[in-house]
């Protein structure tokens, strides 16, 4: 961290407009509303105590796919479309420490989105015995396929100085990430298994049943590292 | 350093960055580890199937005929299989050996076709028309000179029981053989088939009408399922002396015979009670009813109209409340019981018997005696469900005393007199036998989810002493279901998880804003 002395208050000064402005409480409670609603007509019907289900659900995913740009689309293009992109960088503060600062802080807006739902663990435990080391690699799948979502949602925001066009093109992105292996049966059989291993869903669903596999951790690693590489990039075209 | 040359050294720079991840990525695929995080380990190798191939005294050959790139979720098996086998080998000392062949080509699915492994439609879309390709996912094991087919690997749920399964058999010296008692209006193996075919992937099955001879003495377990008609003293003697030769007996019993349909039930006088008394075990003439339950379809007339509806039906128990020490139940979930008779263990001690309840009902139950008369419409009231933990299902362990210990050997008086062969025994070597109040749990008719097969291929599993089998099959387990709670809690619960987390998001946004305002007034006077 060293090298990088401005991540640390870039994610601060970040994440206090965030919870400073109105956006990100709409966000978290209109996720919450939804995810909740879900939950609840479900839980009887279901009546088994285990949260599978609600991480295994392509309402979650799709409610991720949705709110992770909302989260990141403000995040460079409201400050290239003010300028203040200029005031940040003209301090001595590396490109890429503004992007990995921002990235914590919006990914973190994304943790606080979830932390509610532990309301859900609490009643299943209560009603049943539930699978705790599920429930913990559950959170970490979406952990770690939200913050590809925000990457993208972030590398989206660095190319365009509109909101609106850097959440539609962050969706556009994340949804096409999260298609990838849905899409196989079209597509010619020999890049079946490559494109299948670029999507993010397959990783997911791997780690969100309960197993931590190396494969799927180096696949986040490699895939947070090279976008954030790309924002950093895109950041960066200025200078050229 | 001018912009061009920045340019092209970032774009270089991300080039060797990609490279190097999808480098990583690759290898990543050969070489991997993994942590299972599961309660009940589900996705890792168990002890029982290290064990297996630990063991194994000469080379185990496994050839895989897969055909390679099949769409998704075809391929997915493959990779599954492959892993699954990667594990094996791991823990074989070099005695499994396995390949992989793609059957591609007339003359590859000619040979896959003569081991046995049977081709799969698999729809493919090819130039923008929907074909049907024809894959294989089977594999063939070899061992000495013995061979066994697994035809085709569609659902790797079951894929780590099947695999040791099918070892198991290959290579054990002997198939142990179970024999299901006839002659009393017990089901015919046909209304079993499930339970049949499962059981017969690991021994011989048969049946025994054992009113004219004694059980064989090769038979591993006796199951003595849901009869109808009274035992005739010939066929208890021979049952009881199969149990003094330390032959291992379940007793799926129905002691009242109810039928939905009639919505009736009588109970049924099996002549058997008195020997089972004798044995410490007691099965109740009476039909345990738990709020904890299966749901009915019903039809009702209503205005000529027939409606068809759901309603919950008390006698038929879903029990969740099992032993946790025992290996045959501590995994099941949801045991589907259909009209069940409550069981009495409470003698045994006096036999010195070790006995063991392995399936209670919930915690809001209770029994109907007597009259046994169902409608499906009827009321329940709280006052019908004041027991809790009502035994279902037991298991018996040590040594028996005859029944016939001090009687006379019986003869069958229908038939011609028998010879009684062998002299009789009076004191059973260690045996168990296992007792059920409900005889139908594992039709076909009635099996609902797995839980109620893997029941009963657990208790025979047992009864043979095939311990490290259960454990495998039983990582195959439904979810957990919740516990039954009134419809106020439920309303509460659902409201509580649709409304709270919201609401504590608006609640801590209003306090930070409210926080801000005070920090800002008190910011504004400071200044002044």
């Amino acid at each position: 961290m060293n090298s990088y002395p401005n991540i640390l208050p870039i994610f601060k000064r970040e994440l206090k407009s965030y919870f400073n402005s109105p956006v990100a409480y709409v966000v978290i409670v209109v996720f919450l509303a939804i995810l909740g609603w879900f939950f609840s007509t479900n839980l009887f019907l279901n009546n088994v105590a285990s949260l599978y289900i609600i991480f295994d659900s392509p309402l979650v995913k799709i409610l991720f796919l949705v709110i992770a740009p909302a989260i990141t689309m403000r995040l460079l293009a409201e400050e290239r479309k003010s300028g203040t992109v200029e005031l940040l960088t003209t301090k001595p503060v590396k490109d890429v420490e503004i992007i990995i600062g921002k990235f914590l802080a919006a990914w973190v807006v994304l943790g606080a989105a979830l932390l509610p739902t532990l309301l859900y663990v609490i009643t299943m435990a209560i009603l049943g015995s539930i699978d705790f080391g599920q429930v913990v690699t559950g959170y970490i799948g979406l952990m770690l396929m939200g913050g590809v979502f925000i990457a993208l949602g972030l590398l989206a925001s660095s190319l365009t100085d509109n909101q609106i066009v850097a959440f539609i093109m962050g969706f556009i992105l994340a949804f096409a990430v999260f298609m990838l292996d849905k899409v196989l049966i079209y597509l010619p059989s020999f890049m079946a298994s490559t494109l299948e291993f670029v999507g993010v869903d397959f990783h997911y669903s791997g780690i969100a049943r309960g197993v931590i596999d190396s494969r799927n951790i180096i696949y986040f690693a490699s895939m947070l590292g090279f976008l954030l590489m790309m924002a950093t990039v895109s950041l960066e075209r200025r200078k050229w | 350093m001018s912009n061009k040359n920045l340019k092209s050294q970032t774009l270089m720079r991300v080039g060797i960055v990609a490279v190097i991840l999808i480098l990583v990525n690759v290898i990543s695929i050969r070489m991997f580890g993994r942590l299972d995080f599961t309660k009940n380990n589900l996705y890792t190798l168990s002890d029982a199937s290290k064990n297996l191939v630990k063991s194994l005294d000469d080379r185990l050959t496994i050839k895989a005929y897969f055909t390679e790139e099949l769409p998704p979720p075809y391929n997915n098996v493959r990779r599954t299989v492959l892993d699954q086998l990667n594990e094996y080998k791991a823990y074989s000392q070099g005695n499994l050996q396995f390949e992989f062949i793609d059957p591609s080509g007339e003359k590859g699915e000619q040979e896959a076709q003569q081991q046995g492994i049977q081709p799969v439609q698999v729809q493919v879309i090819n130039d923008d028309k929907l074909e049907v390709k024809r894959g294989y996912m089977g594999m063939v094991m070899l061992f000495e000179d013995k061979k066994e087919v697994i035809p085709v690997i569609q659902n790797t749920s079951t894929l780590e029981y099947d695999l040791s399964s099918t070892i198991k058999r290959l290579t054990s010296k002997s198939q142990k053989k179970i024999a299901f008692l006839t002659g009393q209006g017990e089901p015919a193996l046909q209304e079993l088939q499930r339970a049949q075919q499962l059981l017969s992937r690991q021994y011989i099955v048969e049946t025994a009408d054992i009113g004219k001879g004694p059980v064989g003495h090769d038979v591993a377990a006796l199951i003595v399922m849901a009869p109808q008609n009274a035992f005739s003293e010939a066929v208890k003697y021979q049952i009881d002396q199969y149990i003094m030769r330390g032959g291992k007996v379940a007793f799926l019993l129905n002691k009242v015979d109810a039928n939905l349909q009639q919505q009736f039930g009588r109970t049924l006088d099996l002549k058997l009670e008195d020997m089972l008394e004798h044995y410490g075990l007691r099965i109740n003439p009476d039909l345990v009813r738990d709020v904890q339950c299966a749901p009915i379809n019903i039809v009702q007339q209503q205005g000529g109209f027939s409606i068809q509806s759901q309603v919950q039906f008390p006698y038929i128990p879903i029990a969740s409340d099992v032993s946790k020490d025992n290996t045959m139940v501590k995994n099941l979930q949801s045991i589907v019981l259909f009209f069940v008779s409550s069981i009495d263990t409470t003698n045994l001690a006096a036999r010195g018997l070790k006995g063991e309840i392995l399936i209670r009902s919930s915690k809001q139950s209770g029994r109907q005696t007597q009259v046994f008369y169902f409608d499906p419409m009827a009321r329940y009231t709280q006052d019908m469900f004041t027991e809790s933990g009502i035994p279902l299902a037991a298991v018996v362990s040590g040594q028996f005393s005859s029944f016939y210990a001090d009687k006379p050997i019986p003869h069958d008086t229908s038939d011609e007199v028998i010879p009684q062969p062998g002299q009789k025994l009076a004191q059973s070597s260690d045996t168990r036998i296992i007792l059920v109040g409900d005889g139908d749990f594992a039709k076909d008719q009635f099996l609902g989810g797995r839980d109620n097969l893997n029941l009963f291929a657990n208790m025979i599993d047992y009864l043979v002493d095939d311990a490290g089998l259960i454990t495998i099959r039983s990582k195959d387990v439904s979810l957990p279901p919740l516990e039954q709670v009134s419809d106020g809690s439920k309303k509460m619960y659902k409201f509580g998880n649709m409304i709270v987390p919201p609401l504590l998001v608006l609640g801590y946004g209003l306090l930070r804003w409210q926080m801000r305002k005070a920090k800002k007034k008190a910011l504004e006077t400071s200044t002044f």
